[in-house]
């Protein structure tokens, strides 16, 4: 990739990883060798900066959710400084990056114009106009950071009002159109095939999984007739089976098990889906 | 579509997942424009939920039992979707943990309105408060007579009376918001609700039981319902006293 300056590279191969919470820090702490990497979000560390004396030791992965990368509206000056400073401090091998927005020009009579948050990230309409803007900040990204952008798929819980491109044909055009690498959230990716109807291994097919260089797994919780993302539950057996047919087709250098919402999830209950997803690998 | 359409369409989307009344008032025109089937607009409606969910995770902590209940019933989206519908997105993401955690009990205390939504069954809950007793001391004044202020907080019932509850959320003298009331020194819990007598253990001074969501004079609380281990522990006829006569006052800390 063009970007890459210096930066650090994962030794496993593929490192398996944890995002950061409360349970990775008592984890790590007790078997500092039971990842090989730690997903830190920026978000996180600029509100719990204090969470970094637990972080430094350890390979770190940054991601992030402040860019609005699928956005109109762009971050502020000071967002991009203090998300420079993270990637120096953490020395991330790349920035992940969600194919999303939250910031956006208000409606509201009160405020017209002004740029506010959805304080989560919202799946984008997906058709040209999105792919070209998307490309083209995510160049925009790589060239100030400096580093690779990973770009996330985001599950769909809806269909996106002005789409006309279906996901997987949304995110071959925005990385056929850019040099960002390929984040795949297998989860999200699963959630998506059910909520929109599709088979996930054909849809898998119609990916660039050579574009891949990081996984995402997580839990779904099903209500309401929807499933959703779902951080604090295990990772179901069949979004396992989608990690191991990635896992055949291509080389991937890092899969991070994301729970990180507090839960009941034991400590000993995420030890063991990190070995579950070692012995997979493995295989 | 051009740009300028593209642009709001993005933002009318962000708009709907917010919430704020006053786009509500814009609601139906936007929505035409959004072309939103009906199924799509309930999805995005229990997205909203779910982002509320995620940033009522402090909830595992401050109050689990709640947040048990919810997840257990199948319904914790379908609450959070419900209580966006009462209070704006835009509003809970501007709030600090203490006051998304007054307001969502405030919200869940309410069991008609649970109920209205078909989710109090499933939950099990039917009432929460906190209120707290205040001494009615003018400003230039040291206190009369006080010799223990009585914090009445936060609680949970069931609307079955065989069950058992405990108390609900953390310890009240070390919960927060709590620390920050002066009035400490006599921590009370109480539970009121939905008619029915339902006492629930507390762990420091004793246990009142409030029948309905009005709150009765101290005298009434103290002669219908207060337990012999009440009475050994306080002193229901100073309490009482100090209600009746305006020296303390009940205030509604959700309010």
């Amino acid at each position: 990739m063009a970007h890459s300056k210096n930066r650090k590279t994962l030794t496993s191969n593929p490192s398996i990883g944890l995002s950061y919470s409360e349970s990775t820090r008592r984890i790590i702490a007790k078997t500092p060798s039971i990842v090989d990497h730690i997903e830190v979000s920026y978000e996180l560390l600029e509100a719990r900066p204090e969470s970094w004396e637990h972080l430094q030791a350890h390979p770190l992965i940054l991601h992030c959710a402040s860019l609005s990368l699928a956005g109109i509206a762009r971050p502020s000056e000071e967002t991009l400084v203090s998300i420079r400073h993270w990637l120096n401090e953490t020395n991330s091998p790349w920035l992940g990056e969600h194919i999303g927005y939250h910031l956006f020009s208000s409606l509201s009579a009160q405020n017209k114009g002004a740029i506010e948050t959805t304080g989560y990230t919202l799946a984008p309409p997906m058709n040209a106009t999105t792919v070209e803007r998307t490309a083209n900040q995510i160049e925009e990204a790589a060239k100030y950071f400096g580093c690779d952008i990973l770009v996330e798929n985001p599950p769909l819980y809806y269909t996106p009002p002005d789409s006309t491109l279906t996901q997987p044909e949304f995110i071959n055009s925005i990385l056929s159109s850019s040099n960002a690498s390929f984040l795949l959230d297998l989860t999200h990716f699963k959630i998506t095939s059910i909520n929109c109807g599709f088979c996930p291994l054909h849809a898998l097919g119609q990916l660039p999984l050579e574009l891949i260089r990081e996984i995402h797994i997580s839990g779904i919780r099903q209500e309401q007739g929807i499933a959703w993302d779902d951080h604090s539950a295990v990772v179901p057996h069949d979004v396992l089976d989608l990690l191991a047919y990635v896992c055949n087709k291509t080389h991937v250098e890092a899969i991070t098990l994301e729970y990180n919402l507090t839960s009941e999830l034991s400590d000993s209950a995420i030890i063991e889906q990190v070995q579950a997803v070692r012995d997979l690998v493995r295989q | 579509m051009n740009s300028d359409e593209h642009s709001l369409t993005m933002s009318a989307v962000a708009e709907l997942v917010l919430r704020r009344p006053e786009f509500d008032t814009q609601l139906d025109t936007d929505l035409s424009k959004l072309h939103l089937s009906a199924e799509d607009l309930r999805r995005l409606e229990l997205f909203r939920g779910l982002i509320c969910m995620i940033k009522h995770a402090f909830m595992w902590n401050r109050t689990p039992r709640i947040r048990k209940a919810l997840k257990y019933s199948g319904s914790e989206i379908a609450f959070f979707s419900a209580y966006t519908r009462y209070t704006s997105l835009k509003d809970i993401l501007e709030w600090d943990i203490d006051q998304r955690e007054l307001a969502v009990l405030t919200f869940a205390q309410d069991a008609s309105r649970l109920k209205s939504l078909g989710l109090a069954k499933a939950m099990g809950i039917s009432g929460l408060a906190a209120h707290v007793l205040k001494a009615n001391v003018p400003n230039n004044q040291s206190p009369p007579l006080l010799p223990m202020p009585l914090h009445l907080t936060c609680a949970y019932l069931r609307t079955n009376p065989s069950i058992t509850t405990g108390f609900y959320d953390n310890d009240p003298r070390t919960s927060s918001w709590c620390n920050e009331c002066q009035l400490k020194p006599g921590t009370v819990t109480v539970v009121y609700g939905v008619g029915e007598p339902i006492a629930i253990a507390c762990e420091s001074l004793a246990r009142i039981v409030i029948t309905s969501k009005e709150w009765v004079k101290a005298s009434d609380i103290v002669n219908e319902f207060a337990t012999p281990e009440f009475k050994s522990k306080v002193n229901l006829e100073l309490l009482s006293s100090l209600v009746s006569h305006g020296i303390m006052h009940v205030e509604h800390r959700y309010a």
